[in-house]
């Protein structure tokens, strides 16, 4: 009999033949659009960069989470895969790591393409928006300090905001769900961060308008504009937030637990 | 050897299995001998459980219709009518409940039955017994 | 190990205000090939989710190849077989692969012997898993929840889905590779007829709860259909184990789940026995499921 006893060997291998062609295509077009975005000088180094690691970055967590487990359950794959004897949990944690080792491998990718590019031409420069720029004169000419924190930050808090997303799709039904859902928490998570210049951090007109949309979706604008002189207070209102927005569901959730028992 | 289960028939599967083997012995497809499936190949082919098939094989072992040769596997059974009398009965009534059935949804007397059952057996030269 | 293979007792679940199984008691010997029987949403899919410790019943215990799904799960897995319900694999593998896949999760996993399997089953190991006709599909399922060597099988609903040709195909390769090999195999279906030449017992579950559990001659033998002369139904009330009463014209057919308990009650009637029908497994089925024991007006 031949010995074929490795679990975490056969999750990973399925995991990878799965997502390679999704790791493919994002390192593919991310790589390609950071090098030739610095390369071309058409705007600002630090704006390219910015726009990979800003909005395409979400787009990428999107992409990523949304192919862990929805397609599974589409297809029916997904019964087959949680009844083979392997701990659930061991199952989710290789599914989220090959997710976001494709994720932090796009970024590092894209962030080395910026990089070759930023050297061979064009000049590089923090923060991503000179003229409204926070002065850190530490980095100041520091063109590997820089892109190592920018790709560190970017890392940071994509994986961050990829397991969140991981987490909200385990439900998804399909992929077109897990997807729209994805852009809907995308949406919600952007709006509510835009409502931080409002205390007057960083101030521009548009995101200005942002925030007072946005604080219509937020239950505790009431009192962030009841605080809206005092600047602690609204921090703090505005920190709660997301502990509405997730303590509603945990409630929910622990009364139907509690009545199925 | 062929047998057919009928799943929808109130008859039970080692009823019909039983049945359709001594059916065959009688009317001389199969001939004393003859070799028949193991019980696993049997079970396999219908496809049925193969105790299903075990408890046929056994029944029909008691009735002296086969006989199982331990190593080298079951036949049908040398010698003799390969039915007892009263299992012959039975068969006979049987037939004969489906006539008498008909008759009456027919409408026809007695006399006429019993009339139209001699003529049947005038028909028929007696088979000379074996 | 006891002689039984899976024991369940007074098992309930709820999903919310549905009482989906309302204290099922099962036994399912070793050895044996046992037919789970009832209709769709009856609560055969989730009595076997919590047999595979994948879900958690809310009262009852039970116990798979000898160890309590509940609190370890992955251990009654691999002592296992199962196969699902429209299983879907993996489309994108060849058969070789899914084989290899499956094999990293099962320390006991024979691969010559899944391959072997593949070869007497006409499976290509080069074939792309997408491609199979479904009843290819199927044997292939059955082979992955072979190759290990488990001593219990459960297959839910293997079935449904496949042509007659294929189905017939597909309990050859039961009879022929399980009950051989002396795997206890329990299988739910909804096809009573399909399968009742298969089963040495059956379990009727209706509205969670097992309403007969035998073997299928026993069944056969005790389940009974009369016929009286006299509708009374007040006194057919009284008929101990009735199912199902039906008027027809002027003859009115009972159907006793005991025939030997109900016979003496039954003369009393009025039955005088020559019409006392047996029935086949479809019919005994729908006498537990659907019987009404009124006498419509």
């Amino acid at each position: 009999m031949t010995k074929t006893y490795h679990p975490i060997r056969s999750l990973v291998w399925k995991e990878w033949r799965e997502q390679r062609w999704r790791f493919a295509l994002s390192a593919l077009v991310l790589t390609t659009l950071s090098a030739s975005m610095v390369r071309a000088q058409l705007i600002p180094t630090a704006e390219s960069v910015a726009i990979i690691f800003g909005p395409l970055g979400l787009v990428l967590c999107v992409f990523m989470s949304m192919g862990a487990v929805p397609p599974e359950r589409a297809s029916g794959t997904w019964h087959f895969l949680v009844t083979q004897p392997v701990p659930f949990g061991r199952l989710l944690i290789v599914k989220w790591a090959v997710g976001a080792a494709a994720l932090l491998s796009t970024l590092i990718l894209a962030g080395a393409a910026a990089y070759a590019a930023e050297r061979s031409h064009g000049n590089f420069a923090w923060p991503p928006f000179p003229d409204k720029h926070v002065d850190l004169p530490i980095l100041q000419g520091k063109t590997s300090t820089l892109v190592l924190s920018m790709v560190g930050t970017a890392c940071a808090a994509f994986l961050t905001l990829y397991s969140f997303m991981f987490a909200a799709m385990l439900k998804a039904r399909t992929e077109l769900h897990a997807g729209l859902a994805g852009i809907l928490l995308t949406i919600v998570i952007l709006a509510w961060a835009a409502q931080y210049p409002m205390i007057g951090w960083v101030y521009h007109d548009e995101v200005a308008t942002v925030a007072w949309f946005s604080s219509l979706i937020n239950p505790l604008s009431p009192l962030m504009f009841q605080f809206k002189e005092n600047r602690t207070m609204h921090a703090l209102a505005l920190t709660m937030t997301p502990l509405v927005w997730v303590g509603i569901p945990v409630v929910r959730w622990l009364r139907r637990m509690r009545e199925a028992e | 050897m062929s047998i057919r289960l009928s799943a929808s028939s109130a008859v039970p599967i080692y009823r019909q299995i039983v049945d359709q083997v001594s059916q065959q012995i009688a009317s001389g497809r199969l001939k004393p001998g003859d070799r028949l499936p193991s019980v696993r190949e049997m079970a396999r082919a219908l496809p049925a459980n193969q105790n299903t098939v075990l408890k046929a094989y056994e029944m029909l072992e008691r009735d002296g219709l086969i006989e199982r040769r331990h190593g080298d596997g079951t036949f049908i059974a040398e010698g003799g009518s390969p039915l007892r009398l009263s299992e012959r009965r039975r068969r006979i009534a049987d037939a004969l409940t489906q006539a008498v059935v008909l008759a009456r949804h027919y409408r026809l007397s007695d006399d006429e039955v019993r009339r139209a059952l001699d003529e049947q057996l005038t028909h028929f030269p007696k088979a000379t017994q074996e | 190990m006891s002689d039984a293979m899976i024991e369940i007792h007074g098992l309930r679940k709820r999903f919310g205000k549905q009482q989906v199984l309302d204290g099922v008691d099962l036994t399912v010997p070793t050895g044996s090939i046992f037919g789970f029987l009832g209709l769709n949403g009856a609560g055969k899919t989730t009595t076997i989710s919590i047999l595979l410790g994948l879900m958690k019943a809310n009262e009852g215990t039970c116990s798979v190849a000898g160890v309590d799904p509940e609190k370890d799960p992955v251990e009654v897995r691999r002592r296992i077989g199962y196969m699902a319900e429209n299983q879907t694999m993996y489309g994108w593998m060849r058969v070789q692969e899914i084989i290899d896949w499956c094999g990293g999760f099962y320390p006991t996993w024979d691969t010559g012997f899944a391959m072997d399997l593949c070869r007497q089953m006409g499976l290509s190991a080069d074939a792309k898993v997408g491609t199979l006709s479904k009843g290819q599909s199927s044997k292939l399922a059955l082979i992955l929840a072979l190759a290990h060597r488990p001593k219990l099988v459960i297959l839910d609903d293997p079935v449904l889905g496949l042509d007659p040709l294929a189905r017939r195909d597909f309990l050859r390769d039961v009879i022929g590779q399980l009950q051989a090999r002396d795997v206890t195999v329990f299988f739910s279906s909804h096809l009573l007829y399909e399968i009742e030449p298969i089963c040495d017992y059956v379990a009727i579950l209706h509205q969670g709860k097992i309403v007969a559990c035998d073997t299928v001659d026993a069944l056969r033998e005790r389940v009974r259909c009369v016929e009286l002369h006299t509708p009374d139904a007040a006194a057919l009330r009284n008929v101990p184990t009735l199912l199902d009463v039906r008027v027809e014209g002027n003859r009115t057919l009972a159907t006793v789940a005991d025939y030997g308990i109900a016979k003496d009650a039954l003369t009393r009637l009025g039955a005088n026995g020559s019409f006392d029908d047996g029935l086949n497994l479809d019919e005994i089925f729908e006498a537990y499921v659907a019987g009404r024991k009124e006498v419509a007006a």
